[in-house]
């Protein structure tokens, strides 16, 4: 929607806004470039939450008391009890 | 993903006295007008302009209007308390006649109330069509109009004696 304006109107219109000091453009473009080291905020949140739900499992879960045992003793294999005894015979007197 | 500098100096060179001075209009302080000008290109380094707009301005004082509420909000109870002078909102002008008109107008506006004078400045010097307000504002069509109009009526009125005055 356009109405064309009217004299009132068109005098005001003709009136130039006030520029800005000049020092301000250095001063506030320096800031709005500034490099950001601190990550997103959404991403700080994904990351914060994520440390807080590994350090909850981690005072959560119980740590195992002993470690487990094997059922039997290990079992060599014949040939390698075979070289076993031989490499004894050899180097024992 | 940071926009390129020469973009971001493109828009305060073109758009920044423009918006400072709606963000003026708004919250009254020359001081906070600054820090939000300074947030506001904070905001535009890390987004991207939509393709193809269709009144970049408009665009930009849609941005400007949020944070300006968004500020007034956090700033509530300090913002009563602040009643500055007039601002200096228009370039000094060579007819001298010119420029006492200029600052008359300048103490008018700042008679309106916020709503009426931001439509007003929206309209008058920025250029934007109703519909680019009432979307910038996030108000219905007609209470743009309808707000433009008061305001226009009461300048219309705070004016007159020396509009005629120096009306040739």
């Amino acid at each position: 929607m356009k109405t064309p304006p009217d004299a009132f109107e068109h005098d005001l219109q003709r009136l130039a806004l006030r520029e800005l000091p000049p020092h301000w453009r250095q001063e506030i473009l320096a800031k709005a470039q500034k490099p950001r080291l601190a990550p997103p905020r959404p991403l700080a949140f994904v990351l914060a939450a994520a440390w807080l739900v590994i350090l909850t499992l981690q005072v959560l879960t119980p740590a195992p008391q002993n470690p487990p045992q094997a059922q039997n003793s290990p079992v060599f294999a014949p040939s390698s009890l075979f070289a076993f005894h031989h490499q004894a015979d050899f180097l024992l007197p | 993903m940071s926009r390129p500098d020469s973009q971001l100096e493109r828009l305060y060179d073109t758009h920044a006295a423009g918006v400072f001075h709606y963000l003026h209009g708004i919250l009254r302080s020359e001081a906070d007008a600054k820090d939000l000008l300074q947030e506001f290109f904070v905001k535009l380094s890390r987004l991207t302009l939509p393709a193809g707009l269709e009144n970049e301005r408009a665009y930009l004082l849609r941005i400007a209007h949020r944070l300006a509420i968004d500020w007034l909000r956090r700033h509530a109870s300090r913002e009563k308390a602040e009643q500055t002078h007039p601002q200096a909102l228009f370039a000094p002008q060579d007819d001298p006649d010119a420029d006492r008109f200029a600052r008359r107008l300048e103490a008018a506006l700042h008679e309106l109330p916020p709503e009426q004078r931001s439509i007003a400045e929206m309209k008058l010097w920025h250029g934007l069509t109703f519909e680019q307000i009432a979307e910038a504002q996030q108000i219905p069509l007609n209470t743009a109009a309808s707000r433009y109009r008061y305001a226009l009526d009461k300048l219309r009125g705070l004016l007159k004696p020396l509009y005629d005055e120096l009306k040739p």
